[in-house]
């Protein structure tokens, strides 16, 4: 009887010793703490590039999504975790600034960065990336059908899309827990103002708009062009997924199944931004890698990474990106401030028309 | 040297060294990031909306309540099979019973979309046979699929609870109704609905609060228009960023659950029916009544539809190419491949965060393990705390349960505020992971051991320390032996529950020892087809890595306790 | 010689005294008989003596050592429970086994040991069933080997019987009796039932209001009671009080005459005067002696009792008490009849009657 206890615990202890911790962190002189949300991706070389050059070890602390991650510097803003933030996007911006998490930096580089990217940010935060997000569809689908692919947010209210009996053509993420969601719903009210943008909202409920909670349910459940097959065949996603879905498909293609579609003032532009945090005990390292964030090195990666478009118009894109991403000539465009403002009201009021 | 002999005496007295270990966990790592966090969620701006409280509160209650009462109802017929009866293949779908109460809910959702989905076997099926285009079964999204899901994660709870005490009531009882006149119908209210009640209500609880605090179920499976507490602590903390409306909301939720837990206790007083451990085996056979008989496989088939075809569905998804042709909407190519799982093994992107398939199950497994060991031994000291030295035994077994009761988020947050810079949360190797697994494991293995313990008669030990036995060796040798199989129940569900949590996990995983379900989460983060495959086969690995493990502690289990 | 002697043991339950004051000792060889009601603290005492319960004062010595201070563990005695106590567990053998295993003997010698105490008590064929499917006989026989099989120094029996029937019990105190004479070692064997203790008991202890009411030889304690509560656990209820006429011969006048009671060896003879209680101990009737006049008692037969090889009658005397007789041929119930007590039926009781 004895000998099973003791083989169980044996086993547990055994199994705890197989896996042993390997030490992660080997002695280096000096540690960077990049602060990040979980979609952050870099390549290997690239960050051995810049530990090497200044001779640095870089840790990456990765913390849920956006929301999640900046709530976590917010909440540590007297005892930082981490030397720089990377990820705040413009819908998360002013209230992150407000705060008073970031150290004012301005990089040398950041004059190389088109107008566009850094209007109003008064040197708090660099911008590093964006990524439209656009309304992707299927396009076997739209061939099969006949149907021509909508041309502006206004098309998406035909009767030709929808179903007012069930679900419509297109399903979209609640802005109340979603990222893409919510840049969709500032891209409608950029469209329609804040004084239309419900009525439009109504009128895409009656053509049958399908709302789940997440980009994953959206996009692998709803959207027809993905693997999960499922019967919307738009999706509010990114313009890069086209792309992704060619590098990652399960067999080589030389098309992509799905597109964005880009028409002026259909897609809402995510910036995301790098900041130094307050009270950084490096901050002369915290502005190398600010720099090297802005540098073609870094610029470069990020495409294939995490799938979004480099801010410094130097740095080559893949031939992917090349072939079947597009960005939006004209994406909607809303003030920082003014989102940091409404944002939780539009939420709201958004909620009490399409969830009740 | 006679205070020395006092303090030993107060010591022994109060019990005090079996209260300090469990208390001292709950103190420091449940209590105080939990009032660390609060204290600074009010501190913070913020508006509190009273409106937004009502809502979620009425709704939270309402599914948990009716998501238990459907998991008593086909919980319980269940139990009763699995402790009366002995068919073929019962072992592997009690193993397979579990493996629900492992998945991370992402994968839960995969795997009911894979079956019930709009493109889900079950649908493909069904369009296939009547040639009608749309759609017959609409699942995902509805108020069908919290219920659902509900009963697929927490079914083994009662099964387990349950049955395990029903396989432990003395069979006469229920015969001596029967020849006082009692039909079985009555005999079995009358007399072993009655002997159930505390395994029934202890099982309804734990059912009841998991499904209260229920997260990624209603995120997923039930859409935008629903939202619990936890849900609503999730949108107020992350994404409206009003923190104090978050803390209120954490506040509720868990005076709800300390509430929940305290009128359980009272309903759950009187007499423990002493349970005198029973010869196992005794009073199973095999069905002989065709109704016997009916019973029997009517359950053995809702339960493999339930909890295993999912599952297979998930299993099979990953092994299979779903490629449209160009062009060709509908006709959907199908394959089987295993190129998911050959490219889990490339680093396709260079990423520096690419984790091998082996060392997630490592991470998992080594967390896994280590909340084993943690709530093993704080359960088994509170247990035998609250059996020996009783104290406050109502308040500290309903602090105890509020662990359940903790919003992930607020958690999550209170974890990193207060921990951080700590050895804890900066050391080699994280801690913290298997400290918060433990908070929810712990609650299991004290309900699953306490009364095993509180039913051994006193003289049992007592003659073993006559015969010799030092205080130690009676401990390891008697009462250890004793409920050596109710912590059994309690380790599989710790470890079980560490393996597939995700939520606190998301919070304080360091971004080099990524888990099974953060890898999973990973895959699903990005378009492509590959990715998806790739995501279902590490949930495949996952379900797989759990079933070994459970397959090997239930080996473990009938070693210990003889032949099956 | 291995002895324990219990001096003025003390303890109280739950806020009431239980054990006042208790003194008595065992040696080896011999089997001493704690008697008592139920309640009466009985088990209480062994618990003591075995160190699962500590006594308030008094003290507990081995062969004249202090016992207080060596844990349940190290006092090497075996102690049978009323129900048992085998390990549900464990099978027979293993249950037999598990005090040798506490000593750390050998395998082989632990398996010669366990082989020869189920030998003793003849359930070899069940070395290997489980506890939990032996019937009570079989129980209380595996838990007299196992309390045998680590050769304790001392052995202690809590009511083994009480949960038999009759026929299971008659048989096993033979077994009992058996066993207990051949182990050379102290023996104390706590009953509520007289004919069990007198049968098994080489010596008596009465446990009464938290004292010892009586101990020693079994004989002695059944020949002279010393007071009437013994008289009367012991079975002997016929009590008649009388006044010392003389002292040499003891003459007590009573209602029923004048008698001549024996006195208890070493008792202070009372005083002319003194009211005194006289104990009439159950007269046989083929052995009383002859009617002469002297010592006579008559009364009328008020019940009759069959009783197999013998009757047992009541006779009720001049003042009312009660005389048990027992006789061998029938008597008619209202029969008047004439007995003449030996000389040892007839006792003065000491500790009874002093000054009225």
């Amino acid at each position: 009887m004895n000998k099973f206890i003791f083989s169980l615990v044996t086993v547990l202890l055994l199994l705890l010793a197989a896996c042993s911790p390997t030490p992660t962190q080997t002695p280096g002189p000096v540690t960077l703490t990049i602060m990040t949300h979980d979609s952050f991706a870099i390549s290997e070389d690239v960050a051995q590039a810049f530990e090497e050059e200044f001779n640095v070890k870089l840790v990456f602390l990765k913390s849920g999504d956006t929301g999640a991650a900046l709530n976590r510097a917010i909440l540590m803003k007297d005892a930082p975790e981490a030397d720089v933030f990377y990820g705040v996007d413009n819908t998360f911006l002013s209230r992150a600034v407000q705060e008073g998490i970031f150290e004012s930096y301005t990089s040398p580089v950041l004059a190389e960065i088109p107008e566009e990217f850094t209007a109003g940010l008064s040197g708090v935060v660099t911008p590093i990336d964006y990524g439209d997000v656009c309304i992707n569809y299927d396009r076997a689908w739209f061939a099969a059908s006949g149907l021509e692919v909508p041309g502006s947010l206004e098309d998406l209210t035909l009767p030709a899309y929808g179903n007012p009996q069930g679900e419509g053509l297109l399903v979209v993420e609640n802005p109340a827990t979603s990222s893409p969601g919510l840049a969709f719903l500032l891209a409608t009210i950029a469209e329609y103002g804040e004084d239309g943008y419900l009525d439009y909202w109504r009128a895409l409920k009656t053509n049958g708009v399908v709302v789940v909670n997440d980009w994953e349910t959206a996009y692998y459940t709803n959207f027809s062009a993905s693997s999960g097959k499922g019967l919307q065949p738009m999706v509010v996603s990114y313009a890069t997924s086209p792309a992704a879905e060619v590098i990652y498909a399960s067999e080589p293609l030389t098309e992509a199944p799905t597109a964005s579609i880009i028409d002026p003032n259909t897609c809402f532009r995510q910036i995301e931004y790098a900041g130094i945090l307050k009270g950084t005990s490096n901050p002369e390292l915290a502005q190398r890698f600010i720099d090297f964030m802005l540098s073609p090195r870094f610029q470069e990666d990020v495409p294939l990474q995490m799938f979004v478009y480099p801010v410094n118009p130097q740095a080559g894109l893949p031939a992917e990106f090349l072939r079947f991403a597009a960005t939006a000539e004209e994406p909607a465009v809303l003030d920082p401030v003014i989102i940091a403002i409404n944002r939780d009201e539009w939420i709201r009021e958004w909620s009490e028309v399409m969830l009740k | 040297m006679s205070l020395v002999r006092g303090a030993r005496a107060f010591l022994n007295r109060s019990g005090l060294l079996l209260w300090a270990l469990p208390l001292g966990m709950f103190a420091l790592f449940f209590f105080y990031p939990l009032f660390t966090i609060l204290s600074t969620m009010f501190s913070r701006a913020g508006e509190i909306i009273p409106s937004a409280v009502w809502e979620p509160l009425l709704f939270t209650s309402y599914q948990a309540l009716l998501s238990t009462l459907l998991t008593l109802l086909f919980g319980l017929p269940a139990a009763w099979v699995f402790s009366q009866f002995d068919f073929t293949g019962k072992r592997l779908l009690r193993t397979l019973t579990m493996l629900p109460f492992i998945l991370p809910t992402v994968v839960t959702a995969a795997a009911f979309n894979a079956l019930l989905g709009p493109r889900g076997w079950i649908n493909v099926l069904l369009m296939r046979l009547t040639g009608d285009p749309t759609t017959p079964i609409n699942f995902l999204n509805t108020f069908t699929a919290i219920l659902v899901a509900h009963v697929f994660y927490n079914i083994a709870i009662v099964i387990r609870v349950v049955g395990s005490a029903w396989s432990q009531l003395d069979p006469r009882l229920e015969q001596s109704a029967g020849v006082l006149g009692a039909s079985p119908w009555r005999a079995f209210v009358s007399v072993t609905l009655p002997l159930l009640r505390r395994p029934i209500l202890s099982a309804a609880l734990l059912v009841f609060l998991f499904d209260f605090a229920s997260f990624g179920v209603i995120l997923m499976l039930g859409g935008p228009a629903y939202q619990t507490l936890e849900v609503a602590v999730y949108t107020e903390a992350l994404r409206y960023l009003n923190l104090p409306m978050a803390g209120l909301l954490s506040i509720i939720q868990l005076a709800c659950t300390l509430g929940i837990t305290l009128l359980y206790g009272r309903v759950n007083r009187g007499r423990v029916v002493p349970l005198f451990p029973r010869l196992r085996g005794e009073g199973v056979r095999k069905p002989r009544t065709w109704r016997e008989r009916l019973i029997v496989s009517m359950t053995v088939a809702f339960l493999f539809t339930l909890q295993v075809l999912p599952l297979a569905a998930l299993v099979t998804r990953s092994v299979t190419r779903l490629e449209a042709d160009r062009g060709q909407r509908g006709e959907v190519q199908t394959g089987l491949t295993l190129d998911f799982y050959r490219e889990l093994f490339v680093n396709k992107s260079q990423s520096l965060f690419y984790v091998l398939p082996a060392a997630a199950v490592a991470n998992s497994l080594r967390f896994a393990a280590l909340t084993t060991i943690i709530s093993t031994t704080v359960g088994t000291l509170l247990a035998f705390a609250m059996v020996k030295k009783p104290f406050a035994h109502r308040w500290l077994d309903a602090v105890v349960m509020l662990p359940f009761g903790a919003s992930a988020v607020t958690m999550g947050l209170g974890f990193i505020v207060a921990f951080n810079g700590t050895p804890l949360a900066r050391g080699a190797f994280p801690w913290l992971i298997p400290l918060a697994h433990s908070l929810i494991a712990t609650p299991f293995v004290l309900r699953a051991v306490q009364p095993a313990l509180a039913a051994i008669p006193t003289s049992l030990t007592q003659s073993a320390a006559v015969l010799g036995a030092s205080p130690f060796r009676a401990w390891w040798e008697v009462e250890m032996k004793l409920i050596s199989r109710a912590l059994l129940t309690g380790a599989l569900f710790s470890f079980t529950i560490s393996l597939g949590e995700f939520g606190a996990t998301s919070f304080i995983a360091r971004s080099d020892t990524p888990t099974l379900p953060v890898a999973i989460f990973r895959y699903l983060g990005q378009p492509g087809a590959l990715n998806y495959g790739q995501a279902m086969a590490m949930a495949t690995i996952l379900i797989l890595v759990c079933a070994l493990s459970l397959t090997l502690l239930e080996q473990l289990s009938s070693a210990l306790n003889g032949a099956d | 010689m291995d002895r324990l002697d219990v001096i003025d043991l003390h303890k109280e339950f739950e806020g009431k005294p239980l054990l006042e004051g208790v003194n008595f000792h065992v040696t080896a060889g011999e089997t001493l008989c704690l008697l008592g009601s139920s309640g009466s603290g009985k088990s209480t005492i062994l618990r003591i003596i075995a160190g699962i319960e500590t006594p308030d004062a008094g003290q507990l010595l081995w062969n004249g050592g202090d016992l207080t201070p060596i844990p349940v563990f190290r006092r090497r005695f075996g102690l049978m429970f009323q129900d048992y106590a085998l390990f549900p567990h464990l099978s027979v053998k293993e249950n037999v086994a598990f005090g040798l295993r506490m000593q750390n003997l050998s395998r082989t010698e632990i398996a010669g040991k366990v082989r020869a105490a189920l030998e003793r008590v003849n359930m070899s064929a069940f070395a290997d069933r489980r506890v939990t499917d032996l019937s009570g006989g079989e129980q209380q026989r595996i838990a007299l080997a196992r309390a045998l099989a680590p050769a304790p120094r001392l052995l202690m029996l809590d009511e083994p019987l009480a949960a038999l029937d009759r026929s299971l019990r008659m048989e096993l105190q033979e077994e009992l009796r058996e066993v207990l004479s051949r182990a050379e070692i102290p023996a104390i064997y706590v009953t509520h039932d007289q004919e069990e203790a007198i049968l098994l008991g080489d010596r008596l202890a009465l446990l009464h209001d938290g004292r010892i009411a009586q101990a020693g030889e079994t004989e002695e304690v059944y020949r002279y009671p010393a007071n009437r509560w013994v008289a009367a656990f012991l079975g002997m209820t016929g009590l008649l009080e009388g006044d010392v006429h003389s002292l040499a011969p003891l003459t007590v006048r009573t209602d029923c005459g004048d008698l001549h009671p024996q006195l208890i060896p070493g008792a202070t003879p009372p005083g002319v005067g003194e009211r005194v209680m006289l104990l009439l101990k159950p007269v046989n009737l083929e052995q009383a002696g002859a009617v002469n006049g002297i010592d006579e008692l008559t009364g009328e037969v008020t019940e009759v009792v069959f009783l197999g090889d013998h009757y047992r009658l009541k006779l009720r005397l001049c003042s009312g008490t009660q005389l048990d007789l027992v006789a061998t041929h029938r008597l008619a119930v209202g029969e008047s009849l004439k007995v003449r007590p030996r000389p040892g039926d007839l006792l003065l009781l000491p500790d009874e009657g002093h000054p009225a």
